[in-house]
């Protein structure tokens, strides 16, 4: 008789975990119909404009398909299945463009140009931050001035840094010739190409970081500080161990993003260089672009495989993010 | 009850979706619909529906073959040249009775755009193609062959190096709409006062880029470093880039690397601009030109309006000379470039490939052409244009009617536009000085090998 006991004082979860799958689903069916009505029209749009663009591109990668095999209105597809062959011919660094780069000379480059940036990004944008935190005259015109290169068209951006690294007219090398430097040829040579792009990215992302990590100050009780105060803390040691622990979700979540968003940057590259001189400031995402579009038949399959390539570094990057920033002890990861 | 609660909640949620989206697809709608009643007609009777689809062809035949088709039409043209198209356009239009609504598409993007659109049946029916993209349009089968539309009268006056580009696989796919082939234009008081004369070969002309910087502390040339105008110098030395037809890659060859050699040699050795700065140059040397600062640009056709229009030509517009890229030891020439009409496949598909020719036919005209030609300095392409009184009076148009007689035409191949992005990059290396030009050129030409050419 008293076997039968635990059965009843059994809690409902345990219950509910023993049913099968289908019976599970349709408990909660029946109990939470309206809500997935309500959430049904986001998952189709998402499943429309997310989950099946990148199906296809998964599929496209493990293919042979180009802009000729493709197919179109008047002829059939006809490219076939290749398996992991343009897996192989990528990371095996076969496929390299006419100057000899691959995607591993590609890859390193793309890590120095997002550590650089989002290195900038996160000092200056800091900087700023904790100047604007404070109160002073015309702090909101500050505010906006500081905004501006967010709220300026990639476009613009691009032409208006392009011509300001001219090597013959622009103003950085007239600015350089005052203290008797030789002009430099900015977008001539690579590492000079690679440090301009850098420097426009940087002045770009700035605001964003700035923004972000300003909210992320001004959450910081002021309580916190008068305290350190008064324990005789001085101004460099209430930064290390007030502001610093305190913004730390602010800013790895900002860092995250941050590198995200850089790993991906294509119109500042592609505007102001276009990937050269001869591909020295191609990123992975210029150069899978150049890759697959520059070609008369476009070559789809490896464009899809560089595209699912860049997204599995990011996921890969962002889990391993995750797991040091959860064990840190930052709450918003978990 | 209970049940049809939940339905009539789905239901609306999703007519709520439909609607979000039907804005965007009414047409498709309605063709669904109208296929719907087919279908029913077809459950009723099957010789009923053979019926309906004789209908409806007969239907689409008349349509075609109305006085009036709507046509649309791509066209590059820039800011300077639109107006002259548009009042072209206009008059075709009272001309052949058909409508063509216009759309400018950047050059940059019109050939991605077009493959793009052409490959999910929604291509312009006109559109005005650099020569170098109809081979591969051709190639891919978004074009419509024109062989048998161009009367014989028409191809005898076309100039044959231009209409060569529309030639391909056995058939015509475009008649040539403009042509152009770089000169050097040079500024004849600059000249005189450094007592330089006028060069007749490639030494000459890099001896005058560096005498001109003895004397005045600049380069003398303005030149554009990429693989375009290296052709120039790889046909002085007697190289090719490749045969006819692709199946041999000849940059490698040592007379083209000779010509890329001598090319890098005019920079190093002062007679050219020695900035690096690829992606502002080709505005700066126009600049330093139209203010006089160098004597020499190496330039095509389409650049003479803004060049007229700097401080050292403005007032006196014969102050600019212009004589054909010089000869060098093993050839002379310089790349013929332009554009042409096209019709797209979708256009055939739709039966108004014919309609689309008359407007082009009117569009491309000897009397359009002269009108090109006066209003915008474009270079006419059929050889009757060249001898009216119009043209002839025209300086420039005279002088590169010279630069074209020298001319060569690009290989025909639907990589035509491809080969330059190799191209580009290493040369740009070789002015780096990264690169040997042999080593430049042996990578161009391995590229191009996977480009499918060279077999």
């Amino acid at each position: 008789m008293t076997i039968t006991e635990p059965a009843v004082e059994e809690p409902i979860e345990e219950m509910r975990e023993r049913q099968g799958l289908l019976a599970r689903f349709r408990s909660s069916w029946a109990q939470w119909w309206f809500a997935y009505a309500m959430l049904s029209p986001v998952v189709i749009v998402i499943a429309i404009l997310v989950l099946y663009p990148l199906a296809q591109g998964v599929w496209l990668s493990f293919t042979d398909a180009t802009g000729k095999t493709m197919g179109d209105v008047r002829n059939p597809p006809s490219y076939e299945f290749i398996g992991l062959k343009n897996y192989v011919r990528i990371l095996s660094g076969e496929l390299k463009n006419s100057v000899g780069q691959n995607f591993w000379s590609v890859f390193g480059r793309t890590v120095i140009w997002t550590g650089a940036n989002v290195f900038f990004h996160y000092t200056i944008g800091l900087g700023l931050a904790i100047t604007l935190n404070r109160k002073f005259v015309g702090r909101s015109l500050y505010r906006i001035i500081l905004l501006i290169p967010w709220a300026m068209p990639a476009y613009i951006t691009a032409s208006s840094w392009r011509f300001l690294f001219n090597e013959t007219s622009g103003p950085i090398n007239a600015i350089l010739s005052i203290f008797g430097i030789a002009a430099v040829p900015w977008l001539g040579q690579p590492i000079p190409a690679l440090v301009a792009v850098i420097m426009v990215n940087v002045w770009l992302g700035i605001p964003f970081m700035m923004v972000a990590l300003l909210g992320g100050l001004q959450g910081i009780p002021e309580e916190l500080y008068q305290a350190a105060e008064v324990d005789g803390a001085s101004p460099w040691q209430k930064f290390r161990l007030v502001t610093m622990p305190l913004l730390r979700p602010v800013s790895s979540t900002v860092i995250l993003l941050g590198v995200i968003w850089t790993f991906n940057m294509f119109v500042i590259i592609f505007l102001v260089t276009g990937g050269g001189p001869a591909s020295s400031t191609e990123i992975l995402v210029t150069f899978a672009y150049a890759e697959a579009f520059t070609v008369p038949a476009r070559n789809f399959a490896v464009a899809s495989t560089y595209g699912i390539l860049i997204l599995s570094i990011l996921v890969v990057f962002a889990s391993i993010y995750r797991k040091i920033a959860e064990r840190s002890g930052d709450s918003v990861w978990s | 009850m209970r049940g049809l609660k939940k339905f009539a909640v789905l239901f609306a949620v999703l007519a709520l979706l439909a609607a979000a989206c039907s804005s965007s697809s009414d047409e498709t709608t309605t063709t669904a619909a109208a296929g719907g009643e087919t279908t029913t007609t077809a459950a009723a009777g099957g010789e009923t529906t053979t019926t309906a689809a004789v209908a409806d062809e007969t239907t689409t035949t008349e349509a075609s073959m109305s006085e009036s088709t709507e046509l649309t039409l791509w066209h590059t043209f820039n800011e300077g040249e639109t107006p002259t198209l548009d009042g072209l356009v206009s008059a075709c239009e009272a001309e052949t009775g058909h409508t063509v609504n216009v759309e400018l598409v950047p050059f940059a993007e019109a050939q991605n755009k077009f493959k793009t659109a052409a490959q999910a049946g929604e291509a312009p029916d006109i559109m005005r193609a650099e020569i170098a993209w109809i081979a591969e349009f051709a190639d891919l089968n978004y074009l419509a062959p024109i062989t048998g539309m161009v009367s014989a009268e028409d191809a005898d006056d076309y100039l044959e190096a231009p209409s060569a580009y529309g030639k391909y696989a056995g058939q015509l796919w475009a008649v040539p709409q403009a042509t152009d082939a770089p000169a050097v234009y040079y500024n004849k008081a600059l000249l005189e006062e450094n007592g330089i004369a006028v060069p007749t070969t490639m030494e000459e002309l890099k001896a005058a880029g560096i005498a001109f910087n003895e004397a005045t502390g600049t380069p003398g040339i303005g030149t554009i470093k990429g693989g375009y105008w290296t052709q120039i110098f790889v046909w002085a030395f007697g190289g090719q880039l490749m045969n006819d037809d692709g199946s041999e890659i000849l940059i490698n060859s040592p007379e083209a690397v000779a010509g890329l050699d001598f090319y890098v040699s005019m920079q190093n050795d002062g007679a050219i601009q020695e900035a690096l700065d690829f992606a502002n140059e080709y505005g700066n040397v126009q600049e330093a030109f139209k203010a006089g600062e160098i004597a020499f640009n190496i330039n095509g056709p389409w650049q003479s309006s803004d060049l007229l229009g700097g401080d050292a030509f403005v007032d006196d517009p014969s102050n600019l000379g212009i004589f054909p890229a010089p000869p060098g030891p093993g050839g002379q020439g310089s790349p013929v470039g332009g554009h042409s009409w096209v019709i797209s496949a979708d256009a055939m598909d739709a039966g108004i490939d014919a309609a689309a020719y008359e407007v082009i036919s009117c569009l491309n005209s000897t009397d359009a052409q002269v009108t090109w030609a006066v209003s915008n300095n474009i270079l006419p392409t059929r050889a009757s244009a060249y001898e009216t009184a119009e043209v002839q009076a025209n300086a420039v148009i005279a002088a590169f009617g010279e630069a074209m007689k020298v001319a060569h035409a690009r290989p025909v191949i639907p990589a035509g536009g491809a080969i330059y992005t190799a191209f580009d990059a290493n040369v740009q290396a070789a002015f780096q000085g990264t690169m040997t030009g042999q080593e430049a050129m042996d990578n161009i030409a391995t590229a191009w090998v996977e480009l499918g050419l060279g077999s």
